[in-house]
């Protein structure tokens, strides 16, 4: 297997997890596209080590899943108090700042 | 021996993208979820591909395991499922496909264009025994940084997730 392959799959998991996050309006499914650009990182990160004969691509991607973890338990804290205030999760009503 | 390989790769990726087309397109914020899990589920088996057992047990056990069951939790405590869909679909679909191609085009062009001539290098026989060496040697800090990390993340959840109830006395 050529290391292309994987970085093309990681663009494209680069990719739309951007557009989920621009896209969706629900907070939830915006944390999602959060974890996609995480996981298209730890494939990058795993391919390259692929190639390395040490394994620091791998320490790398294990760390970065631990953190990817601890962000996504802080996320959604915040978003359920954000429900409590708001009653709503659409990204787009919850605009106070704005006024 | 290499055919098979390929093919694996094949059916993973393309299980893969169609799951992310799903979360894409989709209008139920649950199913979505559902084919996170199973982007997940593809690319442990890819990480096991490139030789990645341990990184691939840890995906399952954190994202198939854990994020997905704390993003159910979430949406159960938010009730947005039946009440009302409209809040679970797209805005500004336009601009936001246009910056996907762009930003999917210009990274394959980076790809296509790297010239990178990298050929696999000899993985170690003991993978995990390395690894865990490698935690407590080279990379102690990031390990214990990591580790307090936890710590924060454990106290912090739970004391941001009771803050409207400690401010309602």
């Amino acid at each position: 297997m050529k290391l292309e392959a994987f970085l093309y799959l990681s663009v494209f998991l680069f990719a739309s997890g951007l557009t989920i996050i621009l896209v969706k309006k629900n907070a939830v499914l915006v944390l999602i596209g959060i974890e996609l650009i995480l996981n298209s990182a730890n494939l990058n990160l795993v391919a390259f080590s692929k190639f390395d004969p040490s394994i620091s691509g791998q320490m790398f991607a294990i760390f970065s899943i631990v953190l990817a973890a601890g962000e996504i338990a802080i996320g959604l804290a915040i978003l359920i108090n954000v429900y409590k205030s708001y009653l709503t999760t659409n990204v787009g009503e919850i605009d106070h700042l704005k006024h | 021996m290499i055919e098979i390989t390929k093919l694996i790769f094949f059916i993973l990726s393309s299980i893969l993208v169609i799951a992310v087309g799903y979360i894409m397109f989709s209008k139920d914020i649950l199913r979505a979820l559902f084919a996170f899990a199973l982007v997940a589920i593809a690319l442990a088996g890819i990480y096991v591909l490139l030789a990645a057992e341990l990184v691939a047990v840890i995906q399952l056990m954190i994202y198939a395991g854990g994020i997905v069951v704390i993003m159910v939790f979430g949406i159960m405590l938010t009730k947005e499922i039946s009440e009302n869909r409209e809040n679970s679909g797209s805005h500004q679909v336009f601009p936001a496909a246009l910056i996907f191609l762009i930003v999917l085009l210009s990274g394959c062009y980076m790809v296509f264009h790297s010239s990178l001539t990298w050929s696999a290098a000899e993985m170690p026989e003991d993978l995990v025994k390395k690894t865990g060496e490698l935690f407590l040697t080279d990379h102690l800090l990031a390990f214990e940084l990591v580790a307090f990390l936890l710590l924060v993340v454990l106290v912090g959840a739970s004391f941001v997730a009771q803050i409207a109830k400690l401010g309602r006395r």
